[in-house]
């Protein structure tokens, strides 16, 4: 298994750093072009996530992402040391609770907002999230044959 | 961010020069369009073929610009490239926005079902 680890700091502006490091390493493992694109956007929303919420949108903090490679699959490991994700949120991105096929009659009754843990729960494979020691760990993993 | 306009078959064409649009322009991304569909602007053809990346903030600055334009106007998408189309597929918007290859196309399609638009005033 191959690793490599990245860290941030909690700045919205940094996030893309990260981010295109992933697409890279997405599509070095072999992930199809747009596989790449949904785990580097899924990244990107859980990285966001944190920021916005986790630490309240302070730009001083660390985020910590583990990537590990084996001949099966990629593996994400996020980690920041902010607020926990309230347990609606994790049943909303873990187990998909709440996310429904929408069917809008009109323009004005979709929502702007609130699509993060959707993406990242409809373009992951597993996903888990964990808050221990003061710290939250997200893992998500994705195929590579996908 | 910037934005250049041009007119294809008199339908407004607004090409966005930034290749990622996330969290941290997604305001200046949103006033900027917000900026055409308040000054009366009712078909809109955003053209997307310099975008690499879109993620739910760039999204939800799209989805307000479409309800912005209320039931009269139409804003369309063009020239999304692929990691910005699986974007829209993943998330159900690909049924809600109008998506074409390319401006003229765009501009035929508005052009046809619902007549050009007259006013000539920029934002």
């Amino acid at each position: 298994m191959k690793h490599l680890n990245l860290e941030i700091a909690s700045d919205l502006g940094d996030i893309s750093l990260m981010a295109v490091a992933v697409h890279a390493l997405s599509t070095y493992a072999g992930l199809s072009p747009d596989v790449a694109s949904l785990v580097e956007l899924s990244i990107v929303e859980a990285v966001t996530n944190a920021i916005k919420h986790a630490y309240r949108g302070r730009p001083d903090q660390k985020l910590l992402l583990a990537i590990s490679l084996d001949e099966e699959q990629l593996q994400f490991d996020l980690y920041d040391f902010g607020d926990p994700m309230p347990a609606i949120q994790v049943d909303r991105l873990v187990r998909g609770h709440g996310i429904v096929e929408a069917n809008y009659p009109d323009h004005t009754s979709i929502p702007e907002t609130g699509r993060g843990l959707e993406i990242i729960h409809r373009a992951m494979d597993t996903i888990s999230y964990v808050r221990e020691a003061g710290q939250n760990h997200l893992m998500l993993t994705i195929r590579r044959g996908s | 961010m910037q934005f250049e306009e041009s007119r294809i078959l008199d339908v407004l064409v607004v090409r966005v020069h930034e290749s990622r649009i996330v969290a941290d322009v997604a305001a200046e991304f949103k006033t900027g369009l917000t900026a055409y569909v308040t000054s009366g602007k009712k078909r809109v053809i955003l053209d997307l073929s310099q975008v690499t990346f879109i993620d739910s903030s760039g999204l939800g600055a799209l989805i307000g610009s479409l309800k912005a334009m209320g039931a009269e106007g139409e804003l369309a998408l063009c020239g999304a490239q692929g990691g910005v189309i699986s974007m829209l597929k993943l998330t159900r918007m690909d049924k809600v926005f109008r998506i074409f290859a390319t401006p003229e196309e765009a501009a035929s399609a508005l052009s046809l079902r619902n007549g050009a638009d007259s006013e000539t005033s920029q934002p």
